[in-house]
């Protein structure tokens, strides 16, 4: 069966007066690079919908015939008040690869239960950075 | 002989820094590590040995060789575990039950006259204060070989030479103040991220191989480096894996 190699990228909205948005791009194609990924189509979360990450979850149930979702950081899930890992869960469950750019790492269905601790404390060790980026914007 | 737990705590309060022994039995993951660099890179090798790497290889080959080692060795799986098992007692110690571990070790090689190397500095506050550094040489070191550690008590007037302008003002500081620990291969130097240190010329005739590698408990207060973009989990306690959820 032919690999897929296309992916879809996730920059984060929340983030583009910190990293602009074609540098958080660049950064995820750069990263996407090491495992000959491409981004196939990009889209961020919407004002109202960042926290339980809507349009990320409604992509996942479509099915798409992709190799998996990039996402410029792991504090994109973490907006909510819980960490949205469970959507994590989901996707590498339904066989998709989440690649996250500034953390530098690929979770898949082989690592997620290795990872899972890290991911799960991740909001705890970046709560202060996480709240003065979600201040900032919602001001 | 192992250095006693309590001496060891208090060394390392006392000077911000510590050399102990690998436990018994542990020095033989440092022996398999050294087979596998050496076979993985026989063609830069040659027909030396770690101390004398530096024979058959140029000025302009080594940092790209460098690079490649460092990528190959953070590839071995359980090597940063076996690390971490061969000081247990004194990482523990220091750190609690609940500890995270870098990512990716460093290593650095230095050849002899070798000028590529870090300045007078400590880690802090891009690491933040509560985090240790683990250097384990791979060949002995020593002399220039050796890293020069700043008592704690002599930070103060560390601290004043950034307000300074004579371009030498580091390296006569260190030269005046540093301690220089000579470290085996088999031993190991644990000290504090906000601990001074600086890194001589290598005026012996040998190459120098040493891993660096950074511990911090999960539950302290951060710098720079962070969960996942620099850490990841190496152990939690009971407590914390019922809670974690």
């Amino acid at each position: 069966m032919k690999k897929l190699e296309n992916v879809f990228c996730y920059p984060d909205t929340l983030q583009n007066r910190y990293v602009p948005q074609s540098w958080q791009i660049f950064i995820m194609n750069s990263f996407l690079n090491n495992f000959k990924k491409k981004i196939q189509f990009y889209t961020g979360e919407n004002h109202r919908g960042y926290g339980k990450m809507k349009i990320f979850s409604e992509k996942i149930k479509t099915k798409p015939k992709i190799n998996g979702f990039i996402f410029y950081s792991l504090i994109q899930f973490c907006y909510d008040k819980k960490t949205n890992i469970h959507l994590i869960e989901k996707a590498v469950e339904s066989n998709y690869t989440i690649y996250l750019a500034r953390e530098k790492i690929k979770i898949d269905k082989e690592n997620f239960k290795k990872k899972k601790n890290d991911l799960v404390f991740f909001k705890y060790t970046n709560q202060k950075l996480i709240e003065s980026i979600k201040k900032k914007f919602e001001k | 002989m192992h250095k006693n737990l309590l001496t060891f705590e208090k060394e390392f309060y006392t000077r911000g820094f510590s050399k102990i022994s690998l436990l018994e039995g542990h020095k033989k993951t440092f022996d398999i590590l050294k087979k596998k660099i050496k076979t993985k890179f026989r063609k830069n090798f040659f027909k030396n040995n770690f101390e004398n790497f530096h024979k058959n290889i140029s000025d302009k080959e080594i940092n790209k060789i460098r690079m490649n080692v460092i990528n190959y060795i953070n590839t071995i799986k359980g090597l940063n575990e076996n690390i971490y098992l061969s000081i247990k007692p004194f990482i523990d110690t220091l750190l609690g039950p609940d500890i995270i571990v870098q990512k990716s070790m460093n290593l650095g090689i230095q050849m002899p006259l070798d000028g590529s190397r870090a300045l007078f500095h400590k880690d802090t506050p891009l690491s933040s204060n509560y985090e240790i550094v683990v250097w384990l040489p791979l060949v002995d070191c020593t002399k220039s070989m050796c890293m020069l550690l700043i008592d704690r008590k002599n930070h103060d007037k560390a601290d004043k030479l950034l307000d300074g302008k004579d371009i030498d003002r580091f390296d006569k500081f260190a030269k005046k103040y540093g301690v220089l620990e000579e470290v085996k291969y088999g031993e190991a130097l644990i000290f504090n991220t906000n601990n001074y240190h600086y890194i001589p010329l290598n005026k012996t005739d040998k190459t120098r191989w040493a891993i660096n590698t950074r511990y911090k408990n999960l539950f302290t207060p951060y710098g720079e480096r962070n969960l996942l973009d620099y850490y990841e989990i190496l152990k939690l306690s009971p407590l914390t894996k019922i809670f974690d959820k």
